[in-house]
């Protein structure tokens, strides 16, 4: 297939058929989820890609030009390294010698700051998120730190945008997700962001009042809102992406049931019910596992989701949902240690028990971080299998 | 030497940098360009 408008028409259709679970696709679509890996794998150092987009650019064109994925999670586009050294914040810790990147986790504030988020979250932010996060907020600033930090803050997105559209039209490789709006729930935001798991936990048992406050005021600013946007957004399925939307949960991993009911799945399925409504193809990735949940999304129509497990069991998932499509299950410690016969073997086994007749998305079943993520070679054994597979004719 | 402000304090710091930045939204849309300046905000916390 030579023309690169008629290869990303042929790809989007492949998601599409597989995850509406309506027509048997041509052949399994297989995407990407390799993030600071592909750096390593295309021969740099960490730093460099991280640093330089033009580097960057050469790591996920060579990504694509190496394995001919139908889809790539994550462009270059994972970690805002560049406005967060200026900020001189520390929150990176890139090590290119244990070729690892880690994140220093920095709580927002302690539990008193809940109250004044509850009263005023734009005063929150500006005062004790900013002043939290970068030393330099409270001491004198000149306007040019600021139109500098505009400057590369820009950057980023214009770096981003390019790189979405060179893989469009040099490779027909589509849009992951259409850029429709999402609405994102108070407890991921304090959880990721605000107060950290500790912080959280403590809250929801010590004090949950003024956490009550503090959603009731992060909803009337953010995400109800955010709500409104997405109920405003064009219905139906987007000819150019391979999701309509995608939900990715981490807080749930500290909620039992009663707090998941009260903090989570109340606000998740006023998400979900606009997701459904609107006619959306929606991605649905939870870190860790999720399956004592799983019965909460039952509800939701054929083909509305295609499930991503991390940690949870892809077959089980498919025994509990018949009806939506599955994605991931390639392991990273089989691409990473296994041979090359056994990745060929794992990768058999999951469409032909995941989705022979549609319904399942090759994927790694986590981010590719670290050089023993995968070995290449096995990598490349994969993609070409997946290419080429066609159950019924085998 | 350019002079140096402390942009710290809600809302006046908000609406000095809504002032004196150059932004691509014209001078007499304050809350737009005010909106702008809270978007990179909300967004530089979460870096």
């Amino acid at each position: 297939m030579q023309n690169v408008k008629e290869l990303e028409k042929y790809r989007i259709g492949l998601f599409r058929d597989a995850c509406s679970m309506t027509h048997k696709p041509d052949r399994t679509p297989n995407v990407s989820y390799m993030v600071t890996w592909k750096i390593l794998d295309a021969g740099y150092k960490l730093t460099e890609a991280l640093s330089d987009y033009d580097i960057m650019t050469k790591v996920v064109r060579e990504h694509q030009d190496k394995y001919n994925f139908d889809g790539i999670i994550e462009m270059g586009v994972r970690n805002q390294y560049l406005i967060s050294e200026y900020f001189g914040a520390g929150r990176y810790i890139v090590d290119d010698k244990t070729e690892s990147v880690n994140f220093r986790d920095i709580p927002l504030c302690e539990s008193e700051g809940l109250r004044i988020f509850a009263d005023n979250p734009q005063k929150f932010m500006w005062e004790q998120g900013m002043g939290k996060m970068y030393s330099f907020w409270n001491k004198p600033n000149d306007v040019a730190f600021f139109q500098k930090a505009i400057e590369i803050n820009n950057g980023f997105f214009k770096y981003a945008y390019a790189m979405a559209d060179t893989m469009r039209n040099e490779y027909g490789l589509p849009t992951n997700v259409a850029p429709n709006p999402i609405a994102q729930t108070a407890i991921e935001f304090f959880f990721q962001t605000m107060r950290g798991i500790k912080g959280l936990s403590m809250d929801m048992r010590h004090d949950p009042g003024l956490l009550d406050a503090a959603i009731e005021a992060w909803n009337e600013t953010f995400f109800n809102p955010q709500l409104t946007a997405m109920k405003a957004a064009k219905a139906g399925p987007s000819d150019a992406a391979c999701f309509d939307s995608t939900n990715v949960l981490l807080a749930h991993i500290i909620l039992n049931t009663k707090q998941w009911e009260k903090y989570y799945w109340k606000y998740l399925k006023q998400v979900l019910d606009v997701q459904r409504d609107k006619n959306w193809s929606v991605r649905f990735f939870a870190e860790d596992k999720i399956s004592r949940f799983w019965d909460y999304l039952s509800e939701y129509p054929r083909g509305m989701l295609t499930i991503h497990p991390d940690n949870d069991d892809i077959f089980e998932a498919r025994k509990k949902f018949p009806t939506f499509a599955l994605m991931g299950g390639m392991k990273l410690s089989t691409l990473g240690m296994g041979s090359k016969q056994e990745c060929l073997d794992l990768a058999k086994r999951l469409i032909d028990e995941l989705g022979a007749e549609g319904g399942y998305v090759m994927c790694e079943d986590k981010m590719g971080s670290y050089r023993s993520d995968a070995n290449a070679e096995n990598l490349k054994a994969v993609c070409d299998f997946v290419r080429e597979y066609r159950p019924s004719q085998n | 030497m350019e002079e140096k402000y402390v942009f710290s304090d809600y809302p006046s710091g908000l609406k000095l940098l809504a002032e004196k930045l150059d932004l691509p939204i014209p001078v007499e849309e304050t809350e737009k360009r005010e909106n702008y300046i809270f978007g990179l905000i909300n967004a530089w916390v979460r870096l």
